[in-house]
């Protein structure tokens, strides 16, 4: 319980405390362009974010590893429509320590990602890796979020919503200057790739766009910008509040008026089609009654997909039933709707307990134009870990496990996938956390290297030094004695000559051989 | 004589028709790893995880990385010579002619074998060969082709010069 509340203070410490103002912010944040209504709605309601979102909350000089056989990288996932994007896992150890002998990660510090390198988009069937099984992404709800009076001390940053701000840097010129910020979700994913960078200035009004920044609908007023700090009036950020995942698609195609379409212990029932309306009334009916109906439609192409009131037009949603009037290639045809429905459909919600393991709580990854960006998964209690002992992730989908550790350094851990399939030894004699960065998707391998990718390799290169000294070392020491097997740097190996290569180079001399007998021959000759 | 029109001629078509078996065989590949196969880099792929050229464009990208070039000269020397043998081997009745052409046949093969056609030829057995001559660059064996199919084209042209055979006619002018 006190680890609950620990985690649950933590959380809430990350967030700016200021409560949700009663000013209307849906007339104050900028559409797109004029007449397009926000996608999103204004949240109502604060949700803390998981901890250690904020960038000083990164690891710690972490070990890193690609990938293991059973947490795949780029594993090009499908869609209805032949989009095939990669999709990456990702397992993140954040302040972690060794405590009396112990190494101990607490609450929110073993983080879970799936991470994808493309946005992942409703109503398109795109599949999403759930722990090592397919399920189709179908649905979601996203809000943003709006702070007041938020400060951000230069070189810090806060969290808003899903969003995470950290002031960067500034730049003098003259008695002027420009800050900047950057923007990341609170899985990491830097959008400096998708949407740049927004600079704020007071002293350079034609450079820059003064003190408001707009990126989709993050977006913000600061009042005062300076090289210590920025303050904001407001600062806005999105939230994924649900993503809907389904195991199973029960119906793909057209159905007329009349058709049922069974979903498990119920059926979906097209009662009525009016093509001129561009709609169709659907009826969910359990034990022969109508649980549900609902009128799909009409398609508004304009504000598709990431819209939220033209996407709930066409989305029906009854316990782990879920569907939708497909608008591709077309709502309609010869007086038939065209349907998708699945079934074994769960939701996965900011900041809730995941289904699967209550020991993990999950949070959706948003990026601002309403595409999802993965999920994480989070430990919600405190993990002690004595040498000896391993800690399963979600589900078992990977273990960490502790082999030694010896005063206040870890000499020997390692990550190994379902499978066991294990890393190389991480651990080492400058050791002292077992904080980690695995994967290679938009965030291990991409943005985060921003923040910690120095560090990981200086980490990287001088545990491989140290474990080879220690190994020399102890070989010295007590020869007889055999130590652990290790993975160690191989000399790069001489490119060999294949018989292939050693036989294309014989008929090339005997090719110059015979083509020099013939000119012989008829200079001879002549 | 060595019929140097012909062969120019059998050579273009050989090689235009590799460049355009190349072209139709092309599938953009799906995954980073099978672009990675076909020469394209992680550097090749938009945010959105799809290759950032257009199918022509990622057809060219690939044959120019692939070094297809050479493959293209390869089969293209192979063929004109294959066809050479054959003018020559009508003309002489076989022997040495056939045995050339034969020749001509698996040097052409041998520059299939490790093209970006390869996975096709996996079908039909030839994938061994492929996997011998892996290590083999394309430059090597263009060169090497064009060494054994000029040693053959000259040693066909000697014994067609010092033989001289009847060229063959036809019933029609035979009397």
């Amino acid at each position: 319980m006190t680890r609950h509340f620990l985690f649950g203070v933590a959380a809430a410490a990350l967030f700016a405390a200021t409560p949700v103002s009663a000013t209307d912010y849906s007339t104050i944040l900028k559409p797109a362009k004029p007449g397009m209504p926000l996608a999103h709605p204004i949240a109502t309601n604060d949700i803390p974010p998981p901890p250690f979102s904020l960038i000083k909350d990164r690891p710690v000089r972490p070990a890193y590893v690609p990938g293991l056989p059973g947490l795949p990288q780029g594993r090009a996932v499908t869609d209805d429509f032949g989009r095939k994007p990669p999709k990456f896992d990702g397992v993140f150890i954040r302040q972690s320590r060794v405590e009396n002998g112990e190494v101990v990660i607490p609450p929110g510090g073993l983080m879970y990602h799936e991470d994808t390198w493309g946005g992942e988009v409703a109503l398109r069937g795109e599949q999403v890796p759930l722990l090592g099984r397919m399920a189709t992404y179908v649905d979601y709800d996203m809000s943003i979020v709006v702070k007041e009076n938020v400060t951000i001390p230069a070189g810090q940053s806060v969290v808003v919503g899903g969003t995470v701000y950290q002031y960067y840097a500034t730049v003098g010129h003259n008695k002027t200057a420009n800050h900047t910020l950057h923007v990341k979700t609170i899985a990491g994913t830097d959008w400096e790739w998708a949407f740049g960078s927004p600079v704020l200035s007071m002293t350079q009004p034609d450079w820059w766009g003064g003190q408001q920044f707009t990126q989709l609908y993050n977006q913000g007023k600061a009042s005062e910008v300076t090289p210590q700090k920025t303050v904001f009036e407001w600062l806005s950020g999105v939230r994924m509040d649900r993503i809907v995942l389904a195991d199973e698609k029960v119906f793909a195609g057209l159905a007329g008026a009349g058709e049922e379409v069974k979903a498990g212990d119920r059926s979906i029932k097209v009662a009525s089609i009016d093509e001129a309306a561009g709609t169709v009334n659907i009826e969910v009916i359990e034990n022969g009654n109508a649980v549900l109906t609902k009128t799909l439609g009409p398609v508004q192409n304009e504000l598709l997909i990431e819209d939220t009131t033209a996407r709930k037009a066409l989305v029906f949603e009854h316990g782990d039933t879920i569907g939708f009037l497909s608008p591709w290639p077309e709502a309609f045809k010869d007086g038939k709707a065209n349907l998708k429905i699945y079934a074994k459909a769960q939701s996965l919600r900011f900041g809730e307990d995941y289904a699967g393991d209550q020991r993990f709580a999950v949070y959706p990854v948003g990026c601002p134009t309403g595409h999802n960006f993965g999920f994480m998964l989070v430990n919600k209690e405190e993990i002690r870990l004595k040498p000896g002992s391993s800690v399963d992730g979600p589900e078992g989908y990977f273990k960490i496990a502790v082999e030694k550790v010896e005063g206040d350094k870890v000499l020997a851990w390692h990550v190994a996938d379902k499978q066991g399939n294990r890393s190389v030894n991480l651990g080492g004699p400058e050791i002292t956390n077992v904080d980690l960065v695995l994967g290679q998707g938009r965030v291990a391998g991409q943005a985060i290297l921003k923040d910690v990718g120095r560090q990981m390799l200086a980490r990287t290169y001088n545990n491989m030094q140290a474990n080879a000294a220690t190994a020399a070392a102890s070989q010295t020491a007590a020869p007889t004695i055999a130590t652990a097997k290790q993975a160690e740097p191989q000399p790069a190996p001489a490119a060999p000559l294949s018989p292939g290569l050693i036989a294309a180079f014989g008929v090339l001399a005997l090719g110059v051989g015979a083509v020099g007998y013939e000119f012989g021959r008829r200079r001879a000759k002549s | 004589m060595i019929p140097v029109r012909t062969m120019t001629i059998l050579f273009l078509v050989a090689a235009l028709g590799y460049v355009a078996l190349s072209y139709l065989t092309f599938r953009v590949p799906e995954t980073l790893e099978e672009a990675e196969l076909c020469g394209f880099i992680e550097g090749d792929f938009t945010a959105a995880g799809q290759l950032a050229y257009p199918p022509v464009e990622a057809w060219w990208v690939s044959f120019t990385r692939m070094q297809e070039y050479w493959t293209t000269v390869s089969v293209g020397l192979a063929v004109a010579f294959i066809g050479f043998a054959l003018i020559a081997g009508r003309r002489a009745g076989g022997g040495a002619a056939t045995g050339a052409a034969m020749g001509g046949g698996v040097l052409a093969l041998s520059a299939l074998c490790v093209s970006c056609l390869a996975p096709v030829l996996s079908v039909v057995g030839l994938g061994i060969a492929g996997t011998l001559l892996a290590g083999v660059p394309k430059w090597l064996i263009a060169l090497n082709t064009l060494l054994l199919t000029g040693w053959g084209t000259m040693f066909l042209a000697r014994r067609l010069a010092s033989c001289a055979l009847p060229t063959r006619t036809s019933p029609a002018t035979a009397n």
